[in-house]
């Protein structure tokens, strides 16, 4: 369950409508509060971790630079002054955006992130759309069929599906796909052909998770008991499945399909670096290898932020679709 | 066979590929042979038969990954050991003190949970650089904040229980408390969480060499020996596939024990 969303207490008494509409648009804002908070955290920690090795400037510049050069430019950022003043100025450079400058490719480091976004959004909207529209039914199938043939080839499916990384199916597709059957290209992008491989393994892992998650949550409303009793008032199975089951059990499927993002956002970095995809996962990686951590920092905030919305909209999307859903209350 | 049995047996396989690498490996992972460079499987020579066949440098690929379960068993565990630790610890602090110092630790771990694992782990290595050691760092300091969860909400039920007010009334103090009386409660949902991640750590592990951001070569390493295998992709098929199987192998049998291990602690879920 997302935080924020509590189901354990005495529903409020009820207005109408507006009542509603009321609580959703103060629910909003104290999720958008929080994800605020969130990112501060993340950015802080970032700030954390740039220290964690001493001298962040050696982190910034190529190697064999000259130590004039470095002890100037540690000066032009300020490094030689006090932290918490450092500290200040970084989350004041935040808030205008200014993520700090790539001295590597000489230019804004968040300019370089969003060059890049929307070809890991490309990615990874294609990815998680084919997680979600294989992975449901499947685990649905399974859940309905428990026990029958469906349920027996899907499950090994999904418990194998789940122990394959990322990157050796990213391999195998290639050697068998591309190299094998001369089939699909196995790398570049800009074409629906050069789209599919890395989708695919992007989208794997989810996959399994999802199927898995909604086979369990298929099995879990099938054993409550309104279905037994609409099963004993004669409602048509099928309606029962469709109307009753699915119904309820469509939330924990969403929210396990959303913190899949993460991974997903995760799994870019590999799948990225396997198919040569020029989003910001690979722009990580370039980055870390020419030494450039401003930009790798840049990465982390960007796709945190991401994240964090994500996360922000299905909390949303989630009161909205399950009524039940107490709005508001975010105490910890 | 039940499948938590089956998991435990291909664990306990790795487990001894890795404790007895120098006796069940037929060569040193380290030996090259340029003239027996990428023979496919099962190629007969003078010195032994190379079952698995040789990479780019004429290394027997069998050994490499018999050698290579040792890196990925101890980063897995020792991972496991620390971020375990380290979650148990601040949830139960967070639990049983409550009130601002457990609102301040939850909203960290929230913080922690929301950024994505690899972008961290990146972050984090850009910085310390790649080694093994490291490679543990990044995975105990990432993930922690589920342990943390879990120990949260056990120890606020565990606290108000008889028992614990009665130690306290005895004059126990907070940490002995908590050492004595709150954890004994939290450990097994902590255990159920931590079987459930050997299988992750083992495929982040992976992932970090095989990004070159892990275990550095010569040592053999799953991961890297894939990111290897990736350069001959069109002319030794071999070298991409037996390490990824190893890899899914061994997850597999992690899963599935973990799996188990829930079903029996925690008959809730299912």
């Amino acid at each position: 369950m997302p935080a924020g969303c509590r189901r354990d207490r005495p529903p409020r008494p009820r207005g109408g409508l507006e009542d509603r509409n009321a609580g959703v648009t103060r629910f909003v804002t104290v999720r958008l509060l929080q994800a605020v908070i969130v990112l501060w955290g993340v950015s802080t920690l970032v700030f954390a971790i740039a220290r964690l090795s001493g001298d962040p400037v050696a982190l910034m510049v190529p190697q064999g630079t000259p130590p004039d050069v470095m002890a100037r430019m540690r000066h032009t950022l300020g490094l030689d002054r006090p932290v918490y003043e450092q500290y200040g100025r970084f989350l004041l450079g935040l808030v205008r955006g200014d993520l700090g400058t790539s001295y590597v490719q000489d230019a804004p480091a968040l300019r370089l992130v969003l060059q890049r976004l929307p070809y890991t959004a490309e990615l990874g909207v294609a990815a998680f759309g084919l997680a979600l529209a294989a992975g449901m039914p499947l685990g649905v199938a399974a859940g309905i069929d428990r026990g029958g043939w469906v349920d027996r080839i899907a499950l090994p499916f999904m418990l194998i599906g789940q122990a394959m990384p990322s990157f050796w199916t990213g391999l195998l597709l290639i050697l068998v796909v591309s190299v094998d059957w001369h089939l699909l290209p196995s790398s570049g992008s800009g074409s629906l052909a050069t789209l599919i491989l890395p989708a695919v393994t992007l989208a794997w892992l989810s996959l399994a998770t999802i199927a898995r998650m909604s086979r369990s949550a298929v099995l879990e409303e099938l054993d409550r008991d309104y279905v037994r009793t609409a099963r004993a008032k004669g409602v048509a199975p099928r309606r029962v499945i469709l109307r009753h089951v699915l119904r309820n059990a469509a939330l924990p499927i969403i929210t396990v399909a959303t913190l899949d993002i993460a991974n997903l956002l995760g799994g870019v970095v590999i799948t990225e670096s396997i198919f040569a995809w020029p989003g910001i996962g690979r722009l990580a990686l370039e980055a870390i290898q020419s030494r450039d951590y401003t930009v790798v920092q840049a990465v982390v905030l960007v796709g945190t932020t991401v994240f964090v919305l994500a996360s922000v909209v299905t909390d949303v999307l989630y009161s909205v679709i399950d009524p039940r859903i107490e709005l508001g209350d975010t105490s910890a | 066979m039940p499948s938590g049995t089956l998991g435990a047996a291909i664990l306990a396989s790795a487990l001894i590929a890795a404790l007895g690498a120098p006796y069940l490996a037929p060569q040193s992972p380290f030996a090259q042979d340029l003239i027996m460079r990428l023979r496919p499987p099962a190629t007969h020579a003078p010195g032994g038969t190379y079952w698995l066949g040789t990479d780019g440098l004429g290394r027997d690929v069998l050994s490499r990954l018999v050698f290579g379960a040792r890196a990925s068993l101890i980063v897995a565990g020792l991972a496991v050991v620390f971020s375990g630790a380290l979650g148990t610890a601040v949830g139960m602090v967070a639990g049983y003190y409550r009130g601002r110092i457990g609102a301040v630790l939850m909203r960290f771990v929230d913080t922690v949970l929301s950024i994505p694992f690899l972008l961290l782990a990146i972050a984090v290595v850009a910085v310390l650089g790649p080694s093994l050691l490291n490679t543990v760092l990044v995975l105990g300091l990432t993930r922690w904040p589920r342990y943390a969860r879990v120990a949260f909400g056990q120890t606020l039920a565990t606290r108000t229980r008889e028992f614990v007010e009665a130690a306290r009334a005895l004059g126990s103090r907070d940490g002995r408390l908590m050492r004595r009386h709150v954890l004994p409660d939290v450990l097994p949902s902590a255990v159920v969480v931590a079987t459930l991640e050997i299988g992750l750590m083992i495929v982040f592990e992976a992932a970090l060499s095989f990004l070159g951001l892990g275990v550095q070569p010569p040592v053999p390493s799953w991961g890297s020996m894939l990111a290897d295998g990736r350069n001959y992709l069109a002319t030794a098929w071999w070298l991409a596939t037996f390490p990824g199987l190893a890899i899914m192998l061994t997850v597999l049998g992690a899963n599935l024990v973990g799996d188990a291990v829930r079903d029996r602690l925690d008959p809730r879920v299912r």
